[in-house]
């Protein structure tokens, strides 16, 4: 067989099979709409709380004045006792609860140092994590003009009073992400882990083909790999230009690096990738095999790259079983990239690993099809 | 019936690979999560500091930032410029800078401002990292206010009370320690164990079918006995899995559970039995074990993101609202979590179950497609 019948035979056997054209254009185009679903109204909503007021004073309702304030939090109860507010807390009915304590004024008047109770359902931690802002940032305003009021009592001038409460304060800026989206904390990393999956899936469904039916398919080897790659490397390439081009402009989601820099780590990293694939599509004995060993290393892949739970708390033997995936150093590449305005020299290690697994892939898979061709030649 | 589940059990024995779905690899994918957040709080993120000041003040804050179990300050720069590049490249996630003349402007009282860039690209982190700074330099400016109001008042509990005004307690309800593993590990291994049941039953049914050896199962014989005596194998398994993690979760670690494990368990099966009856509404489209793994694939892969768990499900837009919906596992979570945390009585579950048995409908078409492909 020349190369050319090589490559048509390979093109004709991979867009006719129709899982892998579903996984490989269907899915890859579905799921650029599919994922973000959930994180589409990007900020989480106001959350229902429930106040039990009950010291009934004026600075308690200045509280609640200062709690419906604030954005965050939308109180839409009032109840009497802590036992009524947590009833409604395990309805679902609020997801927190700020009680102001009896004789709060007069402890207040006391310089007692009355306390605010403030709890949260923490089962889920992003509603926890806003009403506990929230409700801080309405007690914190209700505070500074206490204390405020208290210096001007002393009489300290106002503008003094303003600035002596607390003497120094801190100022957070948000870097890279500064909504704090969800779209575009998870959506940027998930797209390099769809990317991967689909194209393992496809060409593990290919291999597992080949192998089960086309036992008669006996092209040298190089061929099989170098018609196989330019076919899913073309195709991914242009996957990859439109999820990050086309859906992230759909999304807003910034991309900060230079058209340029994104392609040259897209080359090694869809390279690794088709290698990898062509090597685990080897290995199959048949084309059922591929999805659900794929389907089931999605999970680990995401939470052992280190963007949604920090690497400083992940084992290490798995950060390096990890760095065996193209998708994790691929997820940090792009994110520093991309997301974080990163220039191309902080990211070497990232491609330098990821031309490491092009050579390691393509040495294995140029093992494992060269031992199914002498297996299959000489039955 | 039980000839056809001694039948599959012969089945599940003669392919390696299915026998490994059922065992090893529910093994090691749960043992993987539950690794990777085992430590269940990150502790030492490295930060970045950048001190204009130099004084005993701004080094007893760096101190203090550095005390904290979440912080640790890895490195300290000569300017922001010079910081920026590996907050860039993620070697920090953030970097505190300390003002010129900040010892001097706190003395004045013109109440200087400590400024902290944070990588909010990594939300979690930066969330945690925003909360642990904000909180140091709070608790750092009370102790000067605090000494301020003594020289003033010349009595502690006086000064103090000047400091403080009003204390806030802050509790996290269910979940006290805010611990990550329990948040999310009992989300993610329920979403693995829903691929796993998935992914077998078409397989299993696939094998047969491939192998043309559909007639043993279901010639002459009640289809409906049939088809659950071939599922039961993995009905069997899969309670196991699920019930042993739900004992290794609330009894072998010591997180609490307030309702009742029947309860759960009852949820349990009627989850196994829908994913069962979905897997297997996608292999009787028709009967081709790699067109329905595709199907299994986009229904039970992108679950864990529909769970309102990371995401709150009453801020999601109505398609992910449906897609919810449309998921056994969210409504399994919304009962592990009611009685694990809330301890529900069953009135209170009842909802979840019936959504769960809504699920079973599906059998329904299950029975019929395996009849007229049969006769």
């Amino acid at each position: 067989m020349s190369f050319f019948e090589v490559l048509k035979f390979e093109f004709k056997s991979i867009f006719t099979n129709i899982p892998i054209v579903l996984t490989i254009v269907g899915g890859v185009i579905l799921y650029s709409f599919f994922y973000p679903q959930p994180y589409i109204n990007q900020v989480v909503k106001t959350l229902k709380v429930s106040v039990v007021d009950m010291d009934r004073s004026d600075i308690s309702r200045k509280i609640i004045f200062n709690l419906k304030a604030t954005p965050k939090l939308n109180v839409i109860r009032e109840d009497l006792s802590m036992n009524e507010a947590k009833k409604a807390l395990l309805k679902g009915e609020v997801k927190g609860i700020i009680l102001i304590p009896n004789n709060f004024k007069k402890d207040l008047s006391l310089l007692k140092t009355p306390t605010i109770f403030l709890g949260a359902d923490a089962n889920y931690f992003l509603v926890y994590g806003s009403v506990v802002e929230g409700a801080l940032s309405g007690i914190l305003t209700t505070k500074a003009t206490i204390k405020i009021s208290n210096l001007l009592l002393e009489n300290t001038p106002l503008e003094i009073a303003k600035k002596t409460y607390n003497p120094y304060t801190i100022n957070t800026i948000n870097l890279f992400n500064t909504d704090m989206s969800y779209t575009y904390y998870v959506i940027p990393a998930v797209f390099i882990l769809i990317l991967q999956q689909t194209m393992l899936v496809g060409l593990g469904i290919l291999g597992g083909f080949f192998n089960e039916y086309k036992k008669e398919y006996l092209a040298p080897v190089w061929m099989k790999i170098g018609a196989r790659s330019i076919i899913f490397f073309t195709l991914f390439f242009t996957h990859l230009t439109y999820y990050m081009g086309y859906a992230f402009e759909m999304y807003d989601i910034p991309h900060l690096s230079s058209a340029l820099h994104v392609a040259l780590l897209a080359i090694p990293f869809i390279l690794a990738v088709v290698f990898l694939g062509i090597f685990f599509g080897g290995l199959l004995k048949n084309q059922e095999i591929a999805t659900p060993i794929v389907l089931l290393t999605s999970l680990p892949l995401v939470f052992s790259a280190g963007f949604i739970w920090p690497k400083e708390a992940i084992p290490e033997f798995i950060t390096y079983l990890s760095l065996f995936f193209p998708s994790t150093p691929a997820m940090q590449g792009f994110l520093k990239l991309n997301q974080m305005g990163a220039n191309f020299d902080s990211i070497l290690l990232e491609f330098g690993l990821l031309w490491l697994q092009v050579l390691l892939y393509l040495s294995l898979s140029f093992f494992v099809l060269q031992w199914r061709a002498r297996r299959d030649s000489n039955p | 019936m039980i000839k056809a589940f001694l039948l599959e059990l012969k089945e599940i024995k003669s392919s390696f690979f299915l026998l490994s779905l059922l065992t090893w690899i529910p093994l090691l994918s749960f043992t993987l999560i539950i690794a990777i957040f085992y430590k269940g709080v990150a502790l030492n993120l490295p930060v970045g500091v950048v001190d204009n000041d130099k004084t005993k003040l701004s080094r007893m804050l760096l101190s203090q930032i550095n005390t904290n179990q979440t912080l640790l300050i890895k490195k300290s720069y000569l300017s922001l410029k010079e910081a920026k590049k590996d907050l860039n490249s993620a070697k920090i996630y953030a970097v505190v800078v300390i003002p010129n003349h900040f010892y001097k402007n706190t003395i004045n009282k013109k109440q200087p401002k400590i400024t902290a860039f944070i990588n909010t690209q990594y939300l979690l982190i930066g969330k945690m990292i925003k909360s642990a700074l904000s909180s140091t330099i709070m608790q750092s400016s009370g102790a000067v206010d605090f000494i301020n109001n003594l020289i003033k008042t010349k009595e502690a509990h006086l000064a103090m009370a000047k400091t403080k005004v009003i204390n806030t307690q802050i509790t996290p309800f269910f979940n006290s320690y805010l611990n990550y593993f329990l948040f999310l590990v009992s989300a993610i291994v329920p979403t693995l164990w829903q691929i796993l049941i998935s992914v077998s039953i078409v397989f299993g049914f696939g094998k047969t079918f491939k192998e043309k050896k559909e007639n043993l199962f279901f010639e002459k014989t009640n289809i409906i006995s049939a088809t659950i005596g071939k599922t039961l194998p993995y009905t069997i398994v899969f309670m196991l899995w699920g019930s042993f993690f739900i004992f290794y979760m609330y009894v072998y670690e010591p997180w609490s559970f307030k309702g009742s494990f029947s309860i759960v368990f009852l949820a349990m099966l009627l989850t196994l039995l829908a994913y069962e009856g979905v897997a297997l509404l996608f292999f009787t489209l028709n009967f081709h074990t790699t067109r329905a793994l595709s199907l299994t694939a986009l229904y039970t892969a992108p679950a864990f993101a529909f769970l309102g768990i990371t995401f709150p499900v009453s801020s999601m837009g109505e398609f992910a609202t449906f897609w919810h919906n449309i998921l056994p596992i969210s409504h399994y979570l919304k009962i592990q979590i009611a009685e694990a945390s809330y301890g529900s009585s069953i009135e209170a579950v009842l909802p979840h179950l019936k959504n769960l048995s809504l699920f079973l409908i599906v059998w329904a078409v299950v029975f019929l497609k395996i009849k007229r492909k049969i006769v």
